[in-house]
C-alpha cells in the first residue's frame, strides 16, 4: 500500500520564473527506504518539505500529495522530519528538551510523554546524553538527538534532509545503522535525501534521482547505478563497474568484481616536489581547560610553498583546534609556530583561514558587495571585486545574499572572499563540508590552481575521497598530532580501512590505487 | 538544592531577591552578596565566582563613591568636593544600594544556576506556556548568539579584516559584526520557527513532562522560608531598616539575623550537597 503518493507536482517559490519542481510524481510503498540523490539545489528540501504540510514553503503549488491514500491534511503528525542543520532547529539547550519537546506537542499525558521519551531514548541508546547541552555535542550526536526528538513522537514516515552530509565517516556509518534499524526493526517508511551514497544506497528499496526539479522513476539500486547520467553520485563499485550485468554496490561486490576482472597493479603516483617551508610548528600543545584534555598534543606540521596538505580525522579531534593555534587566534602552552621563518605570536597578514561555517565571513548583504566592503576596509581598490569573482567563476552570484546561495556556491564566494587579502599560507576548515561531489570537484580544481599559484594550504577534512583526489600530502589528526603525514600516494597505498571506498576495494588486489580513475585503470574499465 | 522541587528552589532564590530589593540594611546587602558569591562558588567553580566578584565589587565600590557626590544628606561630613559636603551617610547609602544591585544580580546568576530551562518550563508554563517558552529559548539563545558573535570576529580576523585600530576603524567594524550577527538570529529564528512547527508545536495544548511531587523534605524548606519572610517583612514594617539619614542607625538585631537566615539556607543546602559528594565515595 503506498503510505505517500505525489502526482503532477509543481512547484514555484513566490516571484520565481522557473518553477523549483516540475512535473513531480512517485509514490512509496509501507515500510519502504527510498532515497532521493541529486546535486546541491536540484530541489530536494523542497521536495520534502512539501511532503510535511506544517514546514512547505510558500508559493504556488499545483499536483496532489495523498498521504495513506487521503489528501494531505494541514497537519501531518506521522510524518517525521529531520532537518539538515540540527543546531539552527533546536528549541532548547538541553538534549533532554530537545528529545521531548515533539512528543509534548502532541496532546498526551505527562506520564504517556515520559514514556515514549524513555523508549526513544532506550532504543537509540542516548541515556549518557540526556543532561548534556547541545553545544557540547559533537555534529553526530547533534544529529542523533535531532532523530530521537523526532522519533519520540512515534512517525510512520520519516523524512530526513542530508543527514549524512556533515558527519565525518564513522558518526555517518553509525547514523546509518540507526536509520536501517528504524526501518527494520521499527518498520517505519524513511525518505532520505542525501547525495552520498556510500552509506546507504545498496540498502535502499527504491532510488530516485532528481535534477532541476525533475525526478526519474524509483528503481532498485542495481538499476539505478547504471544510470550513466548520475555516475558522480554512484558507490565507487557502481561507477567502476557499470558495465557489468549485475552492478556491484558495495565494498564486498567491488572486491568480487575485481577480483573477477583481469587486474593489476598500478604504478606509485610520484611525489609533488615541494618549494620553500612557509608554516612549521613543532611540539604545539593546547588545552582550552587546564584540568581537560589536550586537543593538540605535541603536534609536528609542516608545509612547504605550493602544497596542498589534508589532515583527516574525526569529529571531535581537535583539528579546528590545531588550525585556530596555527593561525595565531589561540596561544598554545607549549611548542613553537614559525611561519615564513618568524615565530608566530599572532595574527599576521599572509595567513588567511576560511572558517568551517562559510557564511561567517559574510558581514554585507550581497557578495559583491561584501568583496567591495573588505577592499575598502584593507584600503584597496574595490574594482578588484569584480577580478575575484571572474577568477573563481562566480561573477553571476555578485548581487546574491550570503544565505541564499547552496553549499558549494556559499564555499565559492567564502574562498572568494579570503582570497582578497592575497595570503600566501590559507588555512581551510572542513572546505567540503555537506557538498555533493560535483561541488567538492570544484572546491578541489580551485586549491589546485592556488597551489599552482604558490599559495601553501592546509585542509582539514573528514573526506577522504577529496584529500585522495587534490592533496600533494595527506595526514590523519588523531590524539592531538597529525599522524602519518606522507605524500598522497604513499599515505593511501599503505592505508588498511581508513581509506577511501576505491581503496578498500583494491586493498590486497591491485597496488596504488586510492581514487575511481585508478581503481577503473587497474581494472581495464574505461569510461 | 537538585533534592528540592523547583518550585522550592525558585521560592529559595525569590525570597532572597525579596530581602536584598526591599530591605534597606546594610548588614543585609552584604549578606545577600557573600551568600550569593559562596553559592556560584558552590555551584560554577571558583573562576566564575572571581568573575562575578570581579564584575560586581567594582558596582558596589563606584556606587559608594559616586553617591555622596549627587546627595549631601547627611551629618557627618567627611570632606568637601565643590564646596559640597561629601557624607559619610551618602556613601553607606550608595554602598548599600551598589550591594543590593551587586547581590540581586548574582541572585539571579544563581537562580539560572540551580533551575534549568526544563524546569522554568514546568514551573512557569502553566500560567502562559507561549511566554514560558519564549523565554526559555531566549535564555538558550543568548548564549548562541555571543558564540557566533565571536565566531564572525574570529573569521573576520582570518581573512584579513579588523586589522585597523583607529576608533573609527573599530566601529564600523563591530557595527558590522552586529548586522551580520542580527542576519544570522532572524535566519535561526526562522530556522527554530520552522522546527517548532514541524514538531506540531501549538497543533496541541504543550504537555510539561518533567513533573516532580512536593516531597516532605519541601513543605518543610517552604514552611521555615515562610516563616522567615514574614518575620523579615515584620521586622521591615515595624522600623526595623537601618536608617541612613540625617545618621546613620543601624537596624535591629531581628532583622539582620532573619536576613542572614534566609540568605543562608540556600548555601547550607548546596554546601550540604556538595559535602555529600565529596564524602559519600563508595567503600569497598
Amino acid at each position: 500500500m503506498a503510505v505517500l503518493h505525489c502526482e503532477g507536482l509543481n512547484f514555484y517559490y513566490n516571484k520565481a520564473d522557473e518553477p523549483t519542481l516540475n512535473d513531480v510524481s512517485f509514490s512509496v510503498d509501507e515500510g519502504e527506504f527510498v532515497m532521493l540523490m541529486g546535486a546541491s539545489g536540484c530541489g530536494k528540501t523542497t521536495l520534502l518539505r512539501l511532503l510535511k504540510p506544517e514546514i512547505a514553503p510558500l508559493g504556488k503549488l499545483r499536483g496532489k500529495i495523498a498521504v495513506f491514500g487521503r489528501s494531505q491534511q494541514k497537519h501531518e503528525p506521522t510524518i517525521g522530519y529531520v532537518p539538515q542543520d540540527p543546531e539552527s532547529g533546536s528549541v532548547s539547550d538541553t538534549v533532554r528538551g530537545e528529545v521531548c519537546f515533539g512528543a509534548e506537542n502532541l496532546g498526551l499525558s505527562p506520564e504517556q510523554v515520559s514514556r515514549r521519551v524513555a523508549e526513544t531514548v532506550s532504543f537509540f541508546g542516548i541515556g549518557r546524553l540526556m543532561m548534556r547541552k547541545l553545544s557540547e555535542l559533537s555534529g553526530g550526536e547533534k544529529q542523533l538527538v535531532s532523530l530521537c526528538s523526532v522519533m519520540a513522537m512515534r512517525p510512520e514516515i520519516l523524512l530526513l534532509d542530508e543527514p549524512l552530509s556533515r558527519l565525518d565517516p564513522l558518526a555517518a556509518a553509525n547514523f546509518s545503522e540507526l536509520l536501517r534499524r528504524v526501518n527494520r526493526e521499527l518498520g517505519t517508511t524513511v525518505i532520505i535525501a542525501e547525495h552520498c551514497a556510500e552509506q546507504l544506497f545498496a540498502d535502499c528499496d527504491g532510488i530516485i534521482f532528481m535534477e532541476k526539479g525533475r525526478i526519474t522513476e524509483k528503481m532498485s539500486p542495481r538499476e539505478a547505478a547504471k544510470q550513466r547520467s548520475f555516475a558522480s553520485f554512484m558507490p565507487a563499485a557502481a561507477q567502476v563497474f557499470t558495465q557489468d550485468e549485475s552492478v556491484p554496490l558495495t565494498v564486498r561486490e567491488g572486491r568480487a568484481a575485481l577480483l573477477a576482472a583481469p587486474h593489476h597493479d598500478l604504478e606509485r603516483n610520484a611525489s609533488a616536489t615541494l618549494g620553500d617551508e612557509v608554516l612549521c610548528c613543532s611540539g604545539l600543545r593546547f588545552a582550552y581547560d587546564r584540568s581537560g584534555a589536550e586537543q593538540v598534543s605535541d603536534a609536528d606540521i609542516s608545509l612547504h610553498r605550493g602544497e596542498l596538505l589534508a589532515l583527516a580525522g574525526a569529529n571531535g579531534s581537535g583539528k579546528t583546534t590545531l588550525l585556530r593555534c596555527l593561525s595565531g587566534e589561540l596561544r598554545p602552552f607549549g611548542g613553537s609556530i614559525k611561519l615564513m621563518g618568524k615565530s608566530l605570536k599572532k595574527r599576521a597578514a599572509v595567513l588567511a583561514v576560511l572558517p568551517q561555517d562559510a557564511q561567517d565571513v559574510f558581514l554585507q548583504p550581497t557578495v559583491g558587495e561584501d568583496y567591495r566592503y573588505a577592499l575598502k576596509a584593507m584600503g584597496r581598490s574595490p574594482d578588484e571585486a569584480e577580478k575575484m569573482l571572474e577568477k573563481l567563476g562566480i561573477a553571476h552570484l555578485e548581487n546574491m545574499h550570503p544565505y541564499d546561495l547552496s553549499g558549494g556556491e556559499l564555499q565559492r564566494c567564502a574562498l572568494g572572499r579570503v582570497l582578497l587579502c592575497e595570503p600566501r599560507v590559507l588555512l581551510l576548515d572542513e572546505p567540503t563540508k555537506g557538498l555533493d561531489p560535483e561541488s567538492e570537484a570544484e572546491i578541489g580544481r580551485l586549491l589546485r590552481q592556488l597551489c599552482a599559484e604558490g599559495v601553501a594550504c592546509l585542509a582539514v577534512t573528514h573526506s577522504l575521497n577529496f584529500a585522495a583526489n587534490y592533496a600533494d600530502t595527506c595526514g590523519i589528526f588523531c590524539g592531538g598530532r597529525a599522524q602519518s603525514v606522507s605524500p598522497a600516494a604513499e599515505f593511501f597505498a599503505d592505508a588498511g580501512f581508513y581509506t577511501t571506498e576505491s581503496g578498500r576495494i583494491a586493498r590486497g588486489i591491485s597496488k596504488n590505487v586510492y581514487t575511481v580513475e585508478q581503481l577503473r585503470l587497474a581494472a581495464g574499465r574505461t569510461i | 538544592m537538585r533534592t528540592l522541587h523547583p518550585f522550592s528552589r525558585l521560592a529559595s532564590v525569590v525570597g532572597v531577591l525579596m530581602v536584598l530589593m526591599f530591605c534597606r540594611s546594610l548588614a543585609a546587602a552584604g549578606v545577600g552578596m557573600v551568600c550569593g558569591l559562596a553559592c556560584i562558588a558552590m555551584q560554577n567553580g571558583m573562576r566564575s565566582c572571581l568573575k562575578a566578584l570581579g564584575l560586581t565589587l567594582p558596582l558596589c565600590v563606584l556606587s559608594a563613591l559616586v553617591n555622596p557626590l549627587v546627595s549631601h544628606r547627611g551629618m557627618t561630613v567627611l570632606l568637601f568636593v565643590n564646596d559640597r559636603a561629601y557624607t559619610l551617610e551618602a556613601l553607606l547609602f550608595g554602598l548599600e544600594l551598589g550591594l543590593s544591585l551587586s547581590g540581586a544580580a548574582l541572585w539571579f546568576m544563581v537562580m539560572r544556576a540551580v533551575l534549568d530551562e526544563r524546569e522554568m518550563l514546568y514551573l512557569f508554563g502553566r500560567l502562559s506556556p507561549k511566554l514560558a517558552l519564549t523565554v526559555s529559548m531566549t535564555l538558550g539563545f543568548i548564549p548562541r548568539l555571543l558564540a557566533k558573535h565571536r565566531r564572525i570576529l574570529s573569521a573576520q580576523h582570518g581573512s584579513g579584516l579588523m586589522r585597523d585600530n583607529s576608533i573609527s576603524g573599530r566601529m564600523e567594524s563591530a557595527s558590522a559584526v552586529y548586522l551580520a550577527c542580527t542576519s544570522w538570529a532572524a535566519e535561526n529564528a526562522a530556522a527554530a520557527a520552522q522546527s517548532m512547527n514541524a514538531r506540531c508545536y501549538g497543533m496541541e495544548r504543550l504537555t510539561y513532562s518533567d513533573r516532580r511531587k512536593l516531597r516532605k523534605g519541601d513543605v518543610v524548606f517552604l514552611c521555615l522560608y515562610f516563616i522567615l519572610v514574614t518575620a523579615i517583612v515584620y521586622f521591615a514594617l515595624t522600623g526595623g531598616t537601618d536608617g541612613y539619614y540625617p545618621v546613620y542607625e543601624m537596624s535591629g538585631t531581628g532583622l539582620t539575623v532573619s536576613c542572614t537566615a534566609c540568605c543562608l539556607m540556600p548555601v547550607i543546602f548546596i554546601g550540604k550537597e556538595r559535602a555529600a559528594w565529596l564524602y559519600c565515595t563508595a567503600k569497598g
